[in-house]
């Protein structure tokens, strides 16, 4: 993501509208790109006071990597930005500098596998080598460990989920891992995972404002997948993923 | 639940002119286009499409046979590219020669017609030969080069004797081309912005820069090495996972619309999403048909 990417409030409130005529009923889950390359509190923060404005936006956390020495704080973090509208948590271990491996990131991992908090990956995030060696036994790992917490892999710039099989393999062995949509793009890529496994394995994601507003959403809406599927992919699954997180 | 018909594609027809058919192993895909092509091009409203056939990377025989093959299954939808390796100069021209000579005309025919030793059957059976061959052999339209995958730069001399040909034959060629400051280093031998030396030393030179060069910010600097080309024969392509938001409209804003030409990259993108790209951009319904359609039926002749 590059921040000469990023968008205005009103541009996330016109997208809204785009969306909502297009589907009917949208929620957006926004990630500042000010919490990734400056500092995630203070960009978390800004997605806060958008959460409360309007009703539709709920925010992806990303993990202040300050928690890593100090896991016991990162509970009340967590609760509280759940408060202020905050539903998926977004890692970034190879961009913030820690490690994810079950054995280093076990504190934190136990409290979200607690409340049931989905986890958001880039793919870019996974490739240890910067060379497209992408992590995948990692994953495999962790989601065996914490079966309570659902993995979702966002494709990133990676072209991977393109050119790859190991997902699928993934997929077979584990029940709580998903892939965000928005990358991928082979053909009849999308038909043939909900064919492999299921369509509640996707879950939608726009990638705006790098790509055009509606082009993700289209390309499930007039896939060659019947309404059910469509709406699991478009709403249905992290609908149900966000009802089961355990924070009251 | 929403329907292609709502998409209103009757108002456009569409020449898809970067598209792969066949395995290709070291890349994961499912579905062939092959096996479901009917069925998405009826539905996209493609009316034609331009392919390479994977094989012809691994080898040429292979590919050409393939080509042929497809092409008589096709009638009056599919056309192709030869690919060009750099590796297999002789044989790579020799191709050229075939397919690109003028021994597919209604001449020979006639000489033929006239050998001696024929009789009624033979002829007749020449003949149905020569036409199905003549008819698959004419949908041979344009080179494609893989830098890339060949890795040779394309200000190789390898490629010096390809546009040579490509110059005395007329026949446009496409290249693969990428960001060369990626991950994988081999995409500098595909940077886009080689072709302005070989467009100096072979102006009258027709250049497809597959990918459009992709990716990012190298968008701005294919745009400027185009417009300082503005004369020649130097088109893109949007095939491939490169729907940026606004880029389509740049190009169109800078160079025009008859610079652009519509591709998929199938399978390595879904035809419906590089449609989708082209319909909701926001660029006139004469630049979409530009795009869509009449600038590769006049570049191809088709």
């Amino acid at each position: 993501m590059s921040p000469g990417l990023s968008v205005s409030e009103e541009n996330i409130v016109t997208y809204h509208e785009h969306l909502g005529t297009a589907s009917n009923n949208s929620t957006i889950m926004l990630t500042n790109t000010l919490s990734v390359f400056h500092d995630p509190v203070e960009g978390d923060n800004q997605i806060a006071e958008l959460t409360c404005r309007h009703n539709f936006l709920k925010g992806c956390l990303v993990f202040p990597n300050y928690f890593i020495g100090n896991e016991q704080d990162f509970e009340k973090y967590l609760v509280g930005r759940f408060r202020e509208d905050f539903r998926i948590l977004r890692l970034y271990p190879k961009s913030h500098k820690y490690n994810i491996d079950p054995w280093a990131f076990k504190d934190i991992f136990k409290i979200l596998e607690k409340f049931a908090v989905p986890v958001l990956i880039s793919l870019d995030e996974l490739d240890i080598t910067g060379n497209k060696a992408i992590d995948w036994d990692l994953i495999y790992r962790i989601a065996g460990e914490y079966p309570n917490i659902p993995f979702i892999l966002d494709g990133g710039n990676s072209k991977e989920l393109m050119f790859t099989g190991y997902f699928y393999q993934l997929l077979g062995a584990t029940g709580n891992v998903f892939l965000e949509s928005h990358n991928l793009l082979g053909f009849n890529q999308v038909e043939d995972i909900v064919k492999k496994t299921n369509s509640s394995r996707i879950i939608f994601g726009s990638n705006y404002p790098v790509f055009p507003e509606l082009l993700a959403a289209k390309r499930i809406m007039f896939s060659r997948l019947n309404t059910k599927d469509r709406r699991n992919i478009l709403s249905g699954n992290l609908d149900r993923m966000i009802s089961n997180i355990n924070i009251r | 639940m929403n329907d292609l018909k709502d998409l209103n594609l009757n108002d456009f027809k569409i020449i898809d002119t970067h598209i792969h058919i066949g395995k290709y192993t070291s890349s994961f895909v499912n579905s062939s286009y092959e096996e479901n092509q009917n069925d998405v091009a009826k539905s996209l409203n493609f009316k034609k499409i331009i392919f390479i056939h994977n094989s012809f990377f691994t080898d040429l025989d292979l590919g050409i046979k393939n080509t042929l093959d497809f092409l008589s299954n096709n009638p009056d939808f599919a056309y192709a590219y030869i690919v060009y390796n750099p590796h297999y100069i002789e044989k790579s021209l020799s191709l050229i020669d075939e397919y690109f000579g003028s021994s597919n005309t209604a001449a020979d025919l006639l000489k033929l017609e006239n050998s001696p030793g024929k009789n009624s059957s033979t002829e007749k059976i020449s003949a149905d030969i020569f036409n199905n061959k003549n008819s698959v052999k004419s949908r041979i339209l344009g080179i494609k080069i893989h830098p890339e995958d060949h890795q040779v730069a394309i200000t190789d001399k390898r490629y010096e004797k390809l546009w040579e040909a490509a110059i005395k034959k007329d026949i446009p060629v496409l290249s693969h081309t990428w960001n060369p400051n990626v991950a994988s280093k081999s995409q500098k031998y595909a940077d886009a912005l080689l072709f302005e030396e070989v467009l100096s030393k072979h102006p009258d030179l027709k250049i497809i820069l597959g990918h459009a060069g992709a990716k990012d910010y190298y968008y701005f600097k294919v745009i400027e090495m185009m417009k300082k080309n503005n004369g020649k024969n130097l088109f893109v392509d949007i095939a491939g996972d490169i729907f940026y938001r606004g880029m389509l409209e740049l190009f169109v804003r800078e160079l025009g619309s008859t610079k652009i030409l519509f591709g998929t990259d199938s399978p390595w993108a879904d035809p419906l999403l590089t449609v989708l790209y082209v319909l909701d951009s926001k660029i006139s319904v004469e630049d979409k048909e530009n795009i869509f359609y009449n600038n590769a039926a006049a570049l191809f002749n088709i």
